[in-house]
C-alpha cells in the first residue's frame, strides 16, 4: 500500500534522516580504512564503510518514489540541511568514538530499518532486507570491542563518558512519542513508533553493556529545544572538510 | 588479553571439505569471528570456522628450509 499524502512527507523526511545517517557514518567508518588498533580492525572498518554506504544508496533511490530527485538530495543541500545523527557531525576523534558510534549509532539505525521492514509499503520492505542481514556483523564487531576496551583500565572510563554522551542525541533523534514516526506506526509504514524504537535499541545493547559494566540509556529523553525538522536540538554542526566531500561532484566531463 | 592467530577454515558448498582460508590475528573468539567474516568475503561460505593456532596437534612438524649449522 503506497503512502497516503498526509504521511509521505513525514516518511520521505524519516528516509532522507536514514539516508543522512548512514552515508555519513559510512564515511565516519572509511576515515579509519587505516589507523585502527590492528590490522584486521581497519579491514572490518573498511567493509563496513562499503555496506554503510550501499545502505545510504537504497535509501536516496527510494526517495525518488516521492518526487524526490535522490541526487539532489545527495548533492544539493547546504550543511544545514541534512539530518543525520548529531553524533556524526564530527570525525571520530579516537578508536573509543568509533566503537561508540559502531555499537550504538549503527543499532539504532539497524533499529530502524527493522521497523521499515514491517512497513505495508512493499518497496521500503523489500529492499531493506538485506541491510538488514549484512548488519549482523556491525554489531558484533561493536559489541565485541566495546566489552574489550571496557576491560582495560586505560580506555574504561573514556569509554564510559564518551558513551555516556552519546546516548541523548540517538535518542531523541527517533522523535518524542505522538510525533512524526507515531503517525507513520500507526499508519502501517512502519513496524514500531520512536518509544518501541528506544526500546529496541536499550533491549539490544543491554547485555553487552550489562557485561561490560556500562551505562545504559538515561531515565529520560531532553526534549529542550528539539526540533522536528532536524530531529536534534541545536543546529546541524556538520564539519566543513565532510561537507566538502559530500558536496563534491567531479567537474571533468567523461567521454562516451 | 594478548591477541593470537586463528586458522580459517571455509567451504563454498555443503558437498566439499573445509579448506584452509587464511588467518586472522585477533584478542578474543567474537573478535575473531567478525574478522574472519569482514577480511575474507570474497564468497558466499555455507561455514566456516575459526581455530585458534595453539589449539593445532603437530603431527607432522616441518622441518625448516635451512637447517642450523647445516652449511
Amino acid at each position: 500500500m503506497s503512502p497516503q499524502p498526509a504521511q509521505a512527507g513525514t516518511l520521505a523526511g524519516w528516509l532522507l534522516a536514514l539516508a543522512d545517517s548512514k552515508r555519513l557514518l559510512g564515511i565516519r567508518y572509511g576515515e579509519w580504512c587505516t589507523g585502527a588498533p590492528e590490522l584486521e580492525a581497519d579491514i572490518a572498518a573498511t567493509a563496513m564503510a562499503q555496506y554503510e554506504l550501499g545502505h545510504a544508496r537504497i535509501l536516496f533511490g527510494l526517495l525518488s518514489d516521492f518526487d524526490h530527485d535522490p541526487r539532489e538530495a545527495e548533492r544539493g543541500r547546504s550543511p544545514a540541511g541534512y539530518r543525520h545523527l548529531p553524533n556524526l557531525d564530527q570525525p571520530f576523534a579516537g578508536w573509543t568514538d568509533f566503537v561508540v558510534a559502531n555499537a550504538l549509532v549503527d543499532t539504532a539505525l539497524t533499529v530502524a530499518l527493522e521497523s521499515a521492514l514491517a512497513s505495508s509499503w512493499k518497496p521500503l520492505a523489500q529492499r531493506l532486507r538485506k541491510a538488514v542481514e549484512e548488519e549482523a556483523f556491525h554489531f558484533l564487531h561493536g559489541q565485541a570491542w566495546l566489552v574489550r576496551l571496557a576491560g582495560q583500565r586505560a580506555s574504561r572510563a573514556g569509554l564510559a563518558g564518551r558513551l555516556e554522551r552519546a546516548w541523548p542525541p540517538v535518542l531523541a533523534w527517533f522523535g518524542p512519542q505522538g510525533s512524526g514516526l507515531s503517525t507513520l506506526a500507526r499508519a502501517g509504514l512502519l513496524g514500531q513508533g520512536p518509544e518501541a524504537m528506544r526500546r529496541s535499541l536499550a533491549e539490544r545493547l543491554e547485555p553487552a553493556l550489562r557485561r561490560a559494566g556500562l551505562p545504559g540509556p538515561p531515565g529520560q529523553v531532553v526534549w529542550d529545544g528539539w526540533s522536528q525538522e532536524t530531529r536534534r536540538a541545536g543546529p546541524v554542526a556538520l564539519d566543513r572538510e565532510t561537507f566538502r566531500l559530500l558536496a563534491r561532484t567531479e567537474a571533468t566531463e567523461v567521454e562516451g | 588479553m594478548p591477541a593470537e592467530v586463528y586458522e580459517l577454515f571455509a567451504r563454498k558448498t555443503r558437498h566439499e571439505p573445509l579448506h584452509h582460508v587464511g588467518t586472522v590475528t585477533a584478542a578474543t573468539e567474537e573478535l575473531a569471528r567478525v574478522y574472519a567474516r569482514s577480511t575474507y568475503d570474497e564468497e558466499r561460505w555455507v561455514e566456516m570456522v575459526a581455530v585458534p593456532r595453539r589449539a593445532i596437534v603437530p603431527v607432522t612438524a616441518l622441518r625448516p628450509l635451512i637447517e642450523d649449522g647445516g652449511g
